[in-house]
């Protein structure tokens, strides 16, 4: 777990986040730790934030293609305090229950931020994925006219979170992927 | 609605941005007065409740402006939404920033100390869920190697990572296997006293004479030989079935650890196999929902690491094209004609017949090995030279390993000229390895079966006297011990010498190979599915072992220990990420089952050999009764009156046939009860289409109303 400064957090306040995420004890301490790492000195942990280039640059998000949305959704006016961080750890965590992950990654797929994943989401998606300038246009048109063919239930061209949900709840993989571990090894 | 949040690749310092998307389909307005069909859309209590963010929070996507009054609206609805859920719900849960998750539980507890000052089961239930997530949490901390099996999930993937998960489960089961078996077979015989030794080689006897001590003064070679090959010194050892003394309860304990043993094993699968099947039967069938799948789980959010990173995007381009590839062959099958459905079936039945024939040559080999053995010994030649002994003993595991290694390469070529989809192709490469391994096991197993009962016949010249062949051998269930000892060795020597003389060499030396060649040849991958089969083949041999050779699931732990910490140092010296991602629901659903089998199987030479061939009179501690199980019924006769009823009547047929109509019936109850539920769903998902196509009708109808009023 490494050297994980313990005294400065409270034990009512380790105890309140441990009801308040799903964290464990551990995980916590490292995460706090790793808080007063980045966040400028003198700072009281409650006060301090960090930015999102701070926290986009962690080694769990380093090179996760979607690191731009997941700071976006996580962080409060643009700025990330210790309990946004948590909360973004908790949502990822392996204990989390599949239906806030279902919520989060709904939105953090939903590019345009209207409610809705589109087919100009679904485009992002793909290419984000792909990261690579020369996928064929009919590769991309194929595969979002697919995914809508298969989910999207009431034809509106757009995935809604519920048509979303059904989808997600019969994946066995995206528990399984939908985990970042952010305590450094 | 029509707002586009700015995005600056800039800002994130990226060393060339992303690409930007393609055709950015926005909203169109129609130029009317009034509010627009997406603006009503975008009213709808459904929307409204995805964008809250909690109390006190902007909701998403909004405007400064608009959030006023838009804060107050969603606020009532979200309790409106929250009040019609059943129960409340745990504050973690929530999608909703950690103030709004605090304030919430501290409304959460003030409720509960209104409602449960008076009733003391929902207190007790409470209770009930928190001593059971901690204890969860406990056992979760127990388990071996998690940093470690986090870190290999990151870089080279879930399907990996399972590999060890299994290989950690193993062992977990081989240690309670050698705990119980140490404890109902090594204690009573250490209680007893000294054993004694191997009977006298003037003891008259009418099923021959047993004598494994050497003789005379044993030179190293042979000490070694013995040690390889189970013989010599270890054959009297409390390594095998033989050496145990008759004591009155030895030979019951002996028995009942045996049982216990293998409940405990299949318990503990089922245990674990549930959670996976839960998740593959749940869903409907796989094909109708991939391109989803594929498209927003493709990402392990785990990985880190450039090198895998780019990797992983070359995979999942590969994933999607195979995908668009399957369903142009699904489209051609579906519009063959008659003559080439025809040509296309007389490939494959034509490809059955050769794996049918290899199989068929492999088994062959298999069973010739097994009865050469015993012919190729009695030459002298043989005997001077220890080595050549030495390889000739370990015949029937030399031929077994090369045809497990050989064949599911011809598998792996012939599968695509079957014309299936690919993942047809994996599941059919998969169950016809299976299907090898487990087989050739069996072979094995009964060409022993046929040496000691003279192929069944009980009349036959060598097996009259005693009900075996008690002149080759004096003491059988020794003889069987040793050979699974023996394919235990050969496995762990084959796995080291591979990795010795195949891998490590070829990452090295391949790496100075210029060009293409040299870097086909220096990537490997860590071939998940044969290593699995590898590990399912390796328990089902000690399973199989364990009641000959007691002491064979305790080797069987060291040999996994020492397998986790090679595999772990071959893949990270010498593997990349594999180049195809072998889901993790695939080896949580498919190995499971295996590994099921694999035990079922391993059951059967063991029940016959407890209940049907006769144990040896000369050696362990069930001789000179007519079988090994006719102690039981001996011992349940000192059982008190009640008691010896009670365990008859459970060997009626009054007992067994309703045990088995109530089963029956249970089955059926509960695939009717599925296949009822499959319906609803069904159901249930063109009752949403419906309603969706009212509610798209009903915000067109309000908005040519509405802007039909405007224009008045």
């Amino acid at each position: 777990m490494g050297q994980c400064l313990r005294y400065q957090m409270h034990w009512e306040d380790l105890e309140e986040y441990q009801a308040l995420t799903f964290l464990t004890r551990n995980e916590i301490l490292c995460i706090h730790d790793s808080f007063l790492k980045l966040c400028p000195p003198g700072k009281h942990y409650k006060e301090a934030t960090l930015t999102m280039d701070q926290v986009s640059s962690l080694p769990a998000l380093r090179v996760n293609p979607f690191r731009d949305r997941i700071c976006r959704v996580f962080s409060h006016n643009d700025v990330f305090s210790f309990e946004d961080v948590l909360g973004m750890a908790s949502v990822f965590s392996e204990q989390a229950c599949p239906s806030l992950k279902i919520e989060y990654a709904f939105r953090i797929y939903d590019f345009n931020e209207n409610g809705f994943i589109d087919e100009e989401d679904l485009q992002r998606i793909i290419l984000r994925l792909l990261n690579s300038d020369d996928v064929s246009e009919g590769l991309l048109a194929d595969l979002t006219s697919h995914v809508l063919e298969e989910s999207d239930l009431d034809n509106d061209d757009m995935l809604s979170f519920s048509e979303f949900e059904h989808a997600m709840a019969k994946s066995p993989d995206f528990m399984n992927s939908f985990r970042i571990h952010f305590w450094g090894y | 609605m029509d707002e586009s949040w700015a995005w600056e690749p800039e800002a994130w310092g990226l060393s060339g941005g992303w690409p930007a998307p393609r055709e950015a389909k926005t909203a169109v307005c129609p130029p009317v007065p009034g509010p627009s069909l997406s603006s009503v859309l975008n009213e709808l209590p459904s929307a409204a409740t995805l964008r809250y963010r909690g109390p006190g929070v902007l909701p998403w996507g909004a405007l400064e402006e608009e959030a006023e009054d838009e804060q107050r609206s969603f606020q009532a609805l979200a309790e409106a939404a929250q009040k019609e859920l059943q129960g409340p719900r745990p504050s973690r849960e929530l999608p909703w920033p950690m103030q709004a998750r605090r304030a919430h539980r501290k409304s959460l507890a003030r409720d509960q100390e209104a409602l449960s000052s008076g009733s003391r089961a929902t207190h007790w239930a409470l209770l009930l869920r928190r001593s059971k997530e901690k204890v969860r949490e406990g056992l979760n901390t127990l388990k071996p190697w998690a940093r470690t099996l986090k870190r290999i999930g990151g870089q080279f993937g879930a399907g990996t990572e399972c590999y060890f998960s299994l290989l950690r489960f193993l062992l977990l089961l081989n240690v309670l296997a050698s705990v119980l078996k140490a404890c109902m077979v090594l204690l009573p015989t250490w209680l007893e006293g000294t054993p004694p030794g191997p009977p006298a080689a003037d003891a008259p006897s009418p099923c021959g004479s047993y004598n494994p001590r050497p003789q005379g003064l044993v030179t190293f070679p042979t000490q070694l030989f013995s040690l390889l090959s189970g013989e010599g010194f270890l054959e009297w050892s409390p390594l095998f079935y033989g050496f145990y003394p008759t004591g009155p309860h030895l030979a019951i304990t002996y028995l009942c650890s045996t049982f216990a043993v293998g409940l405990v094993y299949l318990l503990l699968i089922l245990h674990r196999s549930v959670s996976g099947l839960k998740q593959t039967l749940l869903a409907e069938s796989g094909a109708l929902t991939s391109y989803s799948h594929l498209v927003f789980s493709a990402w392990d959010f785990g990985l880190s690491g450039e090198v895998h990173v780019r990797l992983r995007q070359r995979i999942i381009f590969y994933e999607l094209q195979v995908e668009l590839e399957e369903a142009v062959v699904r489209r051609q099958a579906a519009v063959r004609t008659l003559g080439q459905q025809a040509r296309v079936w007389l490939v494959r039945v034509l490809l059955n017949l050769v794996v049918l024939a290899l199989l068929g040559a492999a088994f062959y080999g298999v069973y010739w090995a097994t009865g050469a053995t015993v012919d190729l010994q009695e030459m002298p030649l043989v005997q001077e030279m220890p080595l050549l002994k030495l390889v000739v003993n370990y015949l029937p595991s030399i031929f077994i390993s090369v045809f497990n290694f050989v064949l599911p390469l011809v598998f792996n070529l012939i599968a695509p000229l079957e014309g299936y989809t690919r993942s047809c192709q994996i599941v059919l490469i998969l169950i016809r390895t299976v299907f090898l391994r487990l087989a050739s096991l069996l072979v094995l197993l009964f060409s022993l079966w046929s040496q000691i009962t003279c192929g069944g016949d009980g009349e036959a010249e060598k097996c009259k006297t005693c009900g075996y062949n008690y002149k080759d051998l004096p003491c059988w269930e020794t003889r069987l011990g040793q050979e699974m000892y023996k394919l235990l060795l050969f496995d762990l020597l084959a796995g080291l010498a591979v990795m010795l003389l195949v891998q490590f060499p070829r990452k090295l030396f391949c790496g100075l190979c210029p060009g293409a060649v040299g870097r086909f040849a220096r990537t490997q991958e860590f071939q998940v599915p044969d290593e699995v089969l590898g590990l399912i083949y390796a328990q089902t041999v000690v399973w199989v072992g364990s009641f000959f050779c007691p002491l064979l699931p305790l080797l069987n732990t060291a040999k996994f220990l020492l397998l986790f910490y090679l595999k772990k140092l071959t893949l990270f010296s010498t593997c990349s990420p594999a180049s195809r991602t072998f889901r993790a629901s695939t080896v949580n659903f498919f190995f499971p089952l295996v590994l099921l089998l694999g035990l079922a199987i391993s059951a059967v030479p063991v029940l016959y050999s407890i209940f049907l061939i006769p144990p040896s009179k000369l050696c362990g501690p069930f001789r000179g009764q007519s079988s090994i199980w006719a102690r039981i019924p001996e011992s349940i006769g000192s059982l008190p009156q009640t008691a010896q009823n009670f365990l008859f009547f459970l060997g009626t047929q009054a007992f067994a046939v309703p045990l088995l109509l109530i089963s029956s019936i249970l089955m059926a109850y509960t695939v009717a009860l599925a296949n009822s539920y499959g319906r609803l769903i069904s159901k249930l998902k063109r009752q949403i289409e419906t309603e969706a196509q009212n509610k798209v009708f009903l915000a067109q109808r309000a908005v040519a109303l509405s802007s039909a009023n405007g224009a008045l």
